[in-house]
């Protein structure tokens, strides 16, 4: 398939899914709405702590508390564009798919597996809500912060969450492949590991202990997808790692989750999965 | 294995190609306690499990084939390797001309697979929702979209289900939905694993009459796995056997009858707990005034059957019943001796 053809397909299946989200939303939208006030809720609660401790303190590890609310604010729209990505049909928790013997479904239909996973997490409307919240909270930041917004900066910015999201995503992916071994006892591994990320990537780094920062900046890259690159943002310091670490690791994550994946699958269509579970194949 | 002669078949006739496939699982072992289970923790003791064992058949383009045999014998297994959901160890596997591994894509647009015990549908949509989702990830022109929609919703008698939610329709519903949406994309071959599975005796019959109706009009070959012979010859031309993971037989269900005999049984309910006088068949069981009786039909026509029992007094209820599928491959495989 063209480059072409492969692109409109894409938008083609973003536009039905975005669709069934939107049926999803006017049918049932006093819960939708309910559902999606309890995301915001949870969201500004996670990162409230730190930012009212750095508020108190007048900031937290060199970082005054505005610049603590831009790496809130930025880690906070990471989390939403992966929910506003990959929250429908568990694309973005794929050991539970593969824990419920569901991959099945999608050996029958006639596209590739990235092309379903890609789209098929797609809800535009429903999961929309931590995006929102993020970006309101980046947006009181950037003001606060009087910070000078060229297009150089917005593309950066942009690359930055790119590269954030497809860390998470890899990282998901990497430890859902162990779900291929252990389906019963991984089945939920993605979503305790990414919760651990989540919880782990709203402090700052700065004064902790070179250790710590280059084990959150590598094999548990929870200030890779907030802190670090807000401070690249911000125009501080990357207090002597590479400026480009995140993209590193970015690459080497996703080289690693297709890597394992892959070779889940191949495991998979060879063993089989006899634990056939309905519940969460379709929403 | 007896077989029926099927020489005449062109490459280009034959919809689905199994040829030599072999098929094994590890199974995990464990003890409950004990040394057993310590032995376990520093290794784990396999079994090695044969579900399929050198199986070769082929189907003809617009056959309609029953694929029958005990639970455990392999059937599901033969269907997730035609559908490219397992790789077999051994042996190739060629359905319309493709490969399930390396022409998947392809391959999924020109079939249809169905199994019973899930559905393909979007549980918290209405069912004309799922029937959209299909043609648009199947990419199926509009107008043959709207001639299958309006043939399946005629034949399946599922106008007033369009846009009831999936989760509010009745299993009986909900496979006709499933049918009807695995029909939209025109598929050449269907692969149905245990379709009728827990659907009562009016849902099976609507789905039998539609099945034989695709088959016949519109020349779709169909494989249909259960393990209930009465439905599979209600439906099918030609029956493929299978157990413990060897083809047991492969032919026209009159030559089974033949070799297996037409097995059948009869239970009779009676008024009292006396046991009546049955001459006619083999006495099975029988507590609390049932009572179960087998009887060869080849030997004794159901005519003559249902005249004698005619003749009994104190008769409350009679089943009449195809004996079941693990007695007939019992049969077969004494007649082989």
């Amino acid at each position: 398939m063209g480059v072409k053809r492969t692109l409109k397909r894409l938008f083609q299946l973003l536009w039905l899914y975005a669709k069934m989200d939107l049926s999803w939303l006017l049918r049932d939208t006093f819960f939708a709405l309910l559902a999606m006030a309890a995301d915001v809720v949870g969201t500004v609660s996670a990162i409230s702590g730190v930012f009212l401790l750095s508020w108190r303190f007048g900031g937290i590890g060199g970082l005054n508390q505005n610049q603590i609310l831009f790496m809130l604010g930025y880690a906070t729209v990471v989390s939403g564009l992966f929910q506003l990505f990959f929250t429908g049909n568990n694309t973005g928790h794929f050991s539970r798919r593969i824990g419920r013997g569901q991959v099945e479904h999608m050996w029958i239909q006639p596209l590739s597996l990235p092309m379903q996973l890609l789209t098929e997490g797609f809800l535009p409307f429903t999961a929309s809500s931590n995006l929102f919240s993020g970006g309101l909270i980046f947006l009181i930041a950037l003001k606060q912060l009087s910070l000078t917004i060229t297009y150089l900066w917005v593309l950066r910015l942009l690359f930055s969450l790119l590269i954030s999201l497809t860390t998470i995503v890899a990282i998901s992916y990497l430890t859902s492949a162990l779900a291929f071994y252990s389906p019963v006892q991984a089945e939920e591994i993605s979503t305790y590991v990414l919760d651990s990320l989540r919880h782990l990537r709203n402090f700052p780094l700065n004064e902790m202990p070179k250790a710590i920062q280059f084990t959150l900046l590598s094999f548990i890259p929870a200030g890779l997808i907030a802190w670090f690159p807000a401070m690249g943002l911000l125009g501080q310091t990357t207090l002597g790692f590479f400026a480009g670490l995140p993209t590193v690791f970015c690459v080497i994550f996703s080289l690693l989750a297709i890597y394992y994946t892959r070779k889940g699958l191949n495991y998979y269509v060879q063993r089989g999965s006899n634990r056939y579970l309905p519940h969460g194949h379709r929403r | 294995m007896c077989k029926e002669d099927r020489t005449d078949t062109s490459l280009t006739d034959i919809a689905v190609d199994v040829n030599h496939v072999t098929k094994t699982f590890l199974q995990w072992q464990r003890d409950l306690a004990g040394k057993g289970l310590l032995k376990g923790l520093i290794k784990s003791e396999k079994k090695l499990v044969t579900a399929l064992n050198d199986i070769s058949f082929q189907i003809r383009k617009g056959e309609f084939v029953a694929y029958a045999g005990p639970n455990g014998a392999g059937k599901s297994t033969t269907m997730k390797i035609l559908a490219g959901m397992l790789l077999p160890n051994q042996g190739n596997v060629r359905v319309l001309g493709l490969s399930p591994k390396n022409d998947r894509i392809a391959l999924m647009r020109r079939i249809g697979v169905l199994f019973g015990n899930r559905t393909e549908l979007w549980w918290d949509h209405p069912v004309l929702q799922s029937f959209e989702w299909k043609r648009v990830v199947w990419d199926i022109p509009d107008k043959i979209y709207k001639e299958n929609l309006d043939l399946v919703s005629e034949l399946l008698d599922i106008k007033s289900l369009l846009k009831t939610y999936v989760r509010e329709l009745s299993l009986g519903q909900r496979m006709r939905a499933d049918l009807a949406m695995l029909l939209l994309h025109s598929p050449e071959c269907i692969l149905l694993d245990e379709p009728t599975l827990g659907l009562d005796v009016v849902a099976k019959r609507r789905m039998m009459d539609f099945l034989k109706y695709v088959n016949q009009e519109k020349a779709v070959t169909i494989l249909v796995t259960s393990h209930d012979m009465d439905d599979l010859e209600e439906m099918a031309q030609r029956i493929l056997m299978i157990s413990d993971g060897k083809l047991a037989y492969d032919g026209q269900f009159n030559g089974l009858h033949q070799i297996a005999g037409n097995l059948t049984r009869i239970t009779l309910t009676m008024t009292s707990e006396i046991q009546p006088d049955v001459d006619f068949g083999k006495f099975l069981e029988g507590s609390h005034g049932v009572f179960q009786y087998e009887v060869d039909l080849n030997v004794q026509p159901i005519e003559q059957v249902l005249s004698r029992l005619s003749q009994i007094q104190g008769i409350q209820d009679i089943e009449i019943n195809r004996a079941p599928i693990e007695q007939v491959i019992a049969e077969l495989f004494k007649s082989w001796r």
